[in-house]
């Protein structure tokens, strides 16, 4: 058997040959058997769509990371944001005269500051601006709190003293130039701070007004910021900070349902749901059937990808225009029965939605926005009954923004299409 | 042990996939690129592989196996490098194949049994284009890329017996089944398009199964110990391609071509042979199955020279040379018959001996050949190596 072990090595070489295996290919195009042919399809609304809705009132401003201050910009909007401080410190660590940490509990706040820090390239003023705080002197709800109402929850409805979030006493005025920074400090002294930290009372915190018209500012932090004397060391000086457990921010004018349109964000957030209900036999309209030939079958196999098709408008009032990148998300409504409650399935456009640019709602020049939806037309042209047909256009998170999207609705000249790109192919046989 | 080996070689003969041997361009025509099921010695004597000296399995000659004293497995493997040029485009492609595995089996007083699997056709091809293509509607146009593929080929297991009548004359008859299996898919992927998300590819195509019957009978007649001439004759019957599962294609039916070989070898001198043989074959009537591609009717010679004295490696061997010139079966509508043109030469190596019994052996042939099929001309290097083991 020694005699056979020399045929190992070329045994080894063949088959290491044939792990570099290649197929053998051609590049004569009449060798492919079946011509497909790929078409473009533009469905208009009154084939694949129906049943428009617009919902509003999802989400709340107080669920934004950053808040809002307006006056009078851009055809009147108002907005405020109120905050609530948390408790005070009730002790801190100091060394006493001996050298020695103690805690000391008898602490006495001198005075004070809050500390409000802008984002500066949201904000729309360039040049200085005056602001002004409050002191809320009412109970109010970060998460249901409006222009006219403190709270307005199931079973308890309290609207401010005043529309706007009450008629509270006036702390503090300060002027931000955002040539100097970022951030405005509203100097307060011991009794001020002592009203705003006054847990026997109704501790309400306080509200921040833009006095200077025709501005829109964004709020990213609030902090009040105490000068604490200690009983322990009294020479010494500390500065303890809150933590800050509500802010929101409430404002004026409430955008009503649009009649005919699709929008989409807001705070809190517009939601637009609208049914496809798309034919599995075309018989129109006349631009398809010249291309495809009629009646032809939408089989979901045929269908390449498919792009619902939104027109763009421009968001009146403009105070609402979007400042930044719109990113708009597409979930199946699950239960359609529930709406506007219905619980919603899984993003067709992923993590980070269709991003949409802000100018695209500031000119009266419509902009084409394409969401792909290839996968649930699959489903609806498929055999079995889809599970649903209705989809929600919303935001990719509720809320995002203060600003909103709007597209053209049914029926006017932009009105909502279904671009279909579908390969038309014989069936490959085995000659 | 015995028995160890004798398993092992049946379940190698039902796991080897139903793979080619000629790799070609031409695979993409007709039913494919044809192979026969032959060893490295059948190849480098011509090819056509028939009529030669001696006791082996080779499944297109039933009846040379009826002289086999002892039990034998033969397994033979190749591998090819391929040139080809279609118009103005080059290419090479590489691949190794298992064209044919067989055992043998003398039975006492009564004549050889034999099992074979060997492959017929090879299916596996890939044809590409790029265009830009008008989407009608807007006016607006995509690049696409189309490609099919065809993966698969089609193999034959055969059941054998042969016997020897007399001082003379040997007969052998096989009924094989045919096996195997081709997935035909086309695919177009859209290189640029407009569109909101990526645009997975558009598929169609399938899958079928190969089934169907065939057989062969030969003979052979020796003159003593200087002549052998050998004929068979073997009926294709009927290819059966079924659909598998959610397959839309349908069934065929193909009629496969019968097949007549004839070939012989004399003895010019000890231990020098001369052999020479044919093949004719009519595909006809399946390229008649098919759009845009003819079948022709295929004659095929080889002759080729063996001396049996030479001592390689310090074990008795052999020295072969051959040429083998013939038609192929399919070529696109309008082109020339379709050949093919082979020089081979190779060496056999007596391994192991018990008396006058080869135990063990192998075979190394080296081919070069040319193909025309319509625009495609291929140039190619084939190296093909038999292994032979008896006595388990």
């Amino acid at each position: 058997m020694k005699d056979l072990r020399w045929m190992i090595p070329t045994l080894v070489v063949m088959v290491a040959a044939g792990c570099g295996e290649q197929t053998p290919a051609s590049t004569d195009g009449d060798r492919l058997v079946i011509e497909p042919r790929t078409v473009e399809l533009v469905l208009p609304w009154s084939v694949f769509g129906g049943d428009v809705e617009v919902y509003g009132g999802f989400g709340s401003p107080d669920d934004l990371s950053r808040s809002v201050v307006a006056n009078d910009y851009e055809g009147g909007l108002e907005s405020r944001t109120i905050v609530e401080f948390g408790d005070y410190p009730s002790f801190v660590t100091v060394r006493d005269t001996a050298g020695v940490n103690v805690v000391d509990t008898l602490l006495t706040f001198t005075g004070g500051r809050v500390v409000v820090a802008f984002d500066t390239l949201s904000s729309t003023n360039e040049g200085p601006v005056d602001l002004s705080i409050h002191r809320i002197e009412e109970r109010w709800h970060s998460s249901t709190a409006s222009w006219e109402f403190a709270v307005d929850t199931i079973g308890d409805r309290q609207p401010w003293s005043a529309p706007g979030g009450g008629s509270g006493s006036l702390l503090a005025n300060a002027t931000w130039d955002p040539a100097a920074g970022d951030s405005i400090v509203f100097e307060l002294d011991s009794i001020q701070i002592a009203e705003i930290g006054d847990t026997t009372g109704l501790r309400t915190g306080v509200r921040i007004d833009l006095d200077s018209p025709g501005h829109r500012l964004e709020v990213r932090t609030t902090r009040i910021r105490l000068d604490t004397r200690p009983s322990v060391n009294p020479d010494s000086t500390f500065v303890l900070t809150t933590l800050v457990p509500k802010r929101t921010f409430i404002y004026q004018p409430q955008a009503p349902p649009p009649p005919d349109g699709i929008r989409v964000g807001g705070a809190p957030a517009w939601r637009t749901v609208l049914s496809f209900d798309i034919p599995k036999v075309l018989n129109g309209p006349t631009e398809v059937c010249d291309l495809v030939g009629c009646p032809f079958t939408l089989d979901p196999t045929r269908v390449n990808t498919a792009s619902l098709l939104l027109y763009t408008t421009r968001v009146d009032p403009p105070a609402f225009q979007p400042s930044d990148t719109v990113r708009m998300d597409v979930r199946p409504v699950l239960a359609p029965e529930r709406l506007p409650k219905s619980p919603l399935g899984g993003s067709f456009l992923g993590i980070l939605g269709r991003s949409v640019s802000p100018t695209a709602f500031s000119t009266d020049e419509s902009e084409e926005i394409g969401i792909p939806v290839t996968a649930f037309v699959r489903t609806l042209l498929g055999d079995a009954e889809p599970p649903t047909r209705p989809v929600a256009l919303l935001s990719i998170l509720e809320p995002l923004s203060i600003s909103y999207a709007t597209f053209a609705g049914p029926g006017s000249d932009n009105e909502p299409r279904l671009r279909l790109i579908v390969t038309v192919a014989d069936t490959v046989e085995v000659r | 042990m015995r028995q160890r080996l004798l398993w092992t070689a049946l379940a190698t003969l039902t796991l080897l996939p139903a793979a080619a041997s000629a790799q070609s361009v031409s695979a993409a025509d007709g039913l494919g690129s044809p192979i026969e099921a032959l060893d490295a010695r059948a190849r480098a004597l011509g090819g056509v592989g028939i009529g030669l000296f001696g006791n082996r399995l080779v499944p297109t000659d039933p009846a040379a196996v009826a002289d086999l004293p002892i039990p034998a497995l033969t397994f033979s493997m190749h591998t090819s490098w391929v040139d080809v040029t279609e118009g103005t485009t080059d290419g090479s492609f590489t691949g190794t194949r298992f064209p044919m595995i067989g055992i043998a089996y003398p039975l006492p007083n009564l004549g050889v049994a034999s099992l074979s699997f060997g492959t017929n056709v090879d299916q596996e091809f890939s044809v590409s284009r790029t265009s830009d293509i008008d989407l009608g509607g807007s006016g607006s146009t995509a690049r696409v890329t189309d490609r099919f593929s065809s993966e698969g080929g089609l193999a034959t297991l055969r059941l054998g017996f042969a016997r020897r009548l007399g001082p003379s004359l040997a007969v052998g008859a096989t009924v094989g089944t045919y096996t195997g299996d081709v997935s035909r898919v086309f695919t177009r992927t859209f290189d640029s398009i407009q569109a909101d998300a990526p645009v997975p590819d558009f598929n169609v195509g399938g899958q079928w199964r190969y089934g169907g019957m065939s057989w062969s009978v030969g003979a052979a007649f020796d003159v003593g110990e200087v002549a052998r001439m050998s004929a068979s004759y073997s009926d294709g019957g009927t290819l059966d391609a079924k659909p598998t599962g959610d397959t839309d294609g349908g069934a065929e039916a193909f009629p496969m071509p019968s097949e007549l070989r004839v070939g012989g070898t004399a003895l010019l001198a000890p231990e020098l042979a001369l052999t020479a043989g044919l093949v004719r074959a009519d595909w006809s009537d399946t390229g008649a199955l098919y759009d845009g591609v003819d079948g022709f009717a295929t004659t095929t010679w080889g002759s080729g020279v063996e001396f049996t004295g030479a001592n390689i490696l310090g074990k008795p061997g052999a020295v072969r040379l051959g040429y083998r010139s013939g038609g192929l079966p399919f070529a696109p509508t309008g082109s020339d018959d379709p050949s093919e043109r082979i020089f081979s030469g190779g060496i056999g190596l007596d391994l192991l001996q018990n008396g006058d019994l080869v135990v063990a052996s192998s075979d190394f042939t080296l081919e070069r050949g040319s193909r025309t099929i319509g625009a495609v001309s291929e140039d190619f290097w084939r190296f093909v190596l038999t292994a032979r083991v008896s006595g388990f």
